[in-house]
């Protein structure tokens, strides 16, 4: 979740916005945001979740809003989140206290 | 009782998913992936139906899958007790078919009893289900049994296993690839050179400043009162923003379970164009790059080569009369002045939502 904001900061969202986006989502209120994107939000809950439980309900709604090839780009980033996620969780790792992502290249910043 | 043949097909046409890519011939799938050699090799059925509308990313996860099933820093028995712990947590049937064929291959065994493993096979069962099912609630203790086992990189090596299981069953249930039935079952990983190398940026003149992306917005307004689909349940509703933040907090003071090594430890075992060179600073990477640097930089190839696959294909000329309407806006039909929404588009600020959605399902502060 500390890296979702990092990497909102460096995609230009000031820190009022992050949070008050993290408030929006968190409070289960997502009718600011258009079907296509809330479908794709509800969609990767279920799939963290319960994967196994992810209907053709579910994917027919996809379908609607994103077509049938990108329905599984949805699919398929929804997915990737998980890779990230069991590493962080595994290791418990120690959130970065400044923004990481917003470091130059090694070449530069490193010794 | 003989049962009529259209009963013993019926299983195999429901598990089909009518809404998924049709399978490719497997010389078609080949020829698509960028860099494929004159010789195709076999190729599992999730590749063929990937390889036409994602074949960078199809390319590169191949290589991700090979990497995980061969990694020599485990034994081919445990590498296939972790690919099936995670099938198993994840209700995977073809997770379950590449861990007991590669089990085959690689040991001759026909199975494995979870419930009849001892020692250290069972610590690493255990964690690893855990790990794929609830990794929140794994445990300090867990890591440090398991690397009282083994070392470093084999438990950062098990770790990536399980992230990988994760990320491809969440793909496998979806999609329903057939578990081959023919020519030996599951295809053995695929080792190959294909291209997986992206674009070099344009070369700008010396003292440029980077630069700085346009703000993140999504190209559909937000703000007008739609109806909302967002979660309503105890489970979402029970933390608020604020123990959100707590967590976050809690966090950053939090006492890792495996070392971080040091940027100059990982730097010399990084390519010259590993990703993790980005970003030197983040212990994600420390940790998965100090440890398994070929399978880490292979899953950044993933996650680079989806984005590759989804940019835009150059525009067709546009007719001086055409609407110059955005992604919501409607597409033409031909002979028709009737028109329909075109596709939404996985915008930035919508992965970032969900990842963000996923995050705070599986309370992962990090």
């Amino acid at each position: 979740m500390g890296h979702c904001e990092m990497g909102l900061a460096v995609a230009g969202l000031k820190q009022e916005e992050i949070r008050g986006r993290e408030g929006m989502l968190a409070s289960g209120d997502w009718s600011s945001l258009p079907p296509h994107h809330q479908v794709a939000l509800r969609f990767a809950r279920k799939q963290a979740l319960e994967p196994w439980k992810v209907s053709q309900a579910d994917l027919d709604q996809l379908n609607r809003y994103f077509g049938p090839e990108g329905m599984w780009r949805v699919v398929w980033w929804s997915a990737r989140c998980h890779f990230m996620t069991r590493v962080a969780d595994a290791f418990q790792l120690p959130l970065e206290k400044d923004n990481v992502f917003q470091d130059e290249p090694a070449s530069k910043a490193a010794p | 009782m003989i049962l009529p043949a259209w009963l013993l097909v019926l299983p195999m046409i429901a598990q089909t998913q009518p809404l998924a890519p049709a399978p490719l011939g497997n010389a078609e799938a080949w020829s698509l992936l960028p860099g494929a050699t004159a010789s195709p090799k076999r190729l599992p059925s999730w590749a063929r139906m990937l390889a036409k509308s994602m074949p960078r990313a199809t390319a590169a996860m191949l290589r991700l899958d090979a990497l995980t099933r061969t990694n020599p820093s485990l034994s081919p028995r445990l590498r296939c007790l972790v690919r099936l712990a995670v099938a198993e947590a994840n209700h995977s049937e073809y997770g379950r078919a590449i861990a007991l064929a590669d089990l085959k291959e690689w040991t001759g065994a026909e199975g494995i009893e979870p419930l009849k493993l001892a020692g250290a096979e069972k610590q690493v069962w255990d964690f690893c289900h855990q790990l794929a099912l609830e990794a929140q609630h794994t445990t300090d203790q867990q890591v440090k049994n398991l690397l009282a086992e083994f070392s470093e990189p084999q438990v950062v090596a098990m770790v990536l296993m399980v992230a990988h299981g994760s990320f491809q069953d969440r793909l496998f249930l979806p999609l329903r690839p057939q578990v081959e039935a023919d020519g030996g079952g599951v295809p053995p990983p695929v080792l190959a050179s294909l291209d997986l190398r992206s674009p070099q940026p344009t070369a700008k003149k010396t003292g440029d400043k980077p630069a700085t992306p346009a703000p993140a917005k999504s190209p559909v307004p937000e703000g007008r009162g739609y109806e909302n689909l967002g979660p309503s349940d105890p489970l979402w509703a029970g933390k608020k923003l604020n123990d959100l933040m707590q967590g976050m907090e809690k966090q950053k003071g939090r006492k890792g379970r495996i070392r971080i090594p040091e940027w100059k430890e990982v730097e010399p075992r990084l390519d010259a164009t590993s990703s993790l060179r980005k970003w030197p600073r983040v212990a994600w990477g420390l940790v998965a790059f100090g440890g398994q640097p070929e399978m880490a930089d292979a899953w950044f190839t993933c996650v680079e080569m989806f984005r590759l696959d989804g940019l835009p294909a150059k525009p067709p000329a546009v007719k001086a009369n055409d609407d110059k309407g955005g992604e919501a806006k409607p597409a033409a039909t031909p002979g028709n002045s009737t028109r329909k929404p075109g596709p939404a588009s996985l915008d930035r600020m919508i992965q970032a939502d969900m990842f963000w959605v996923v995050t705070r399902a599986l309370d992962c502060f990090y």
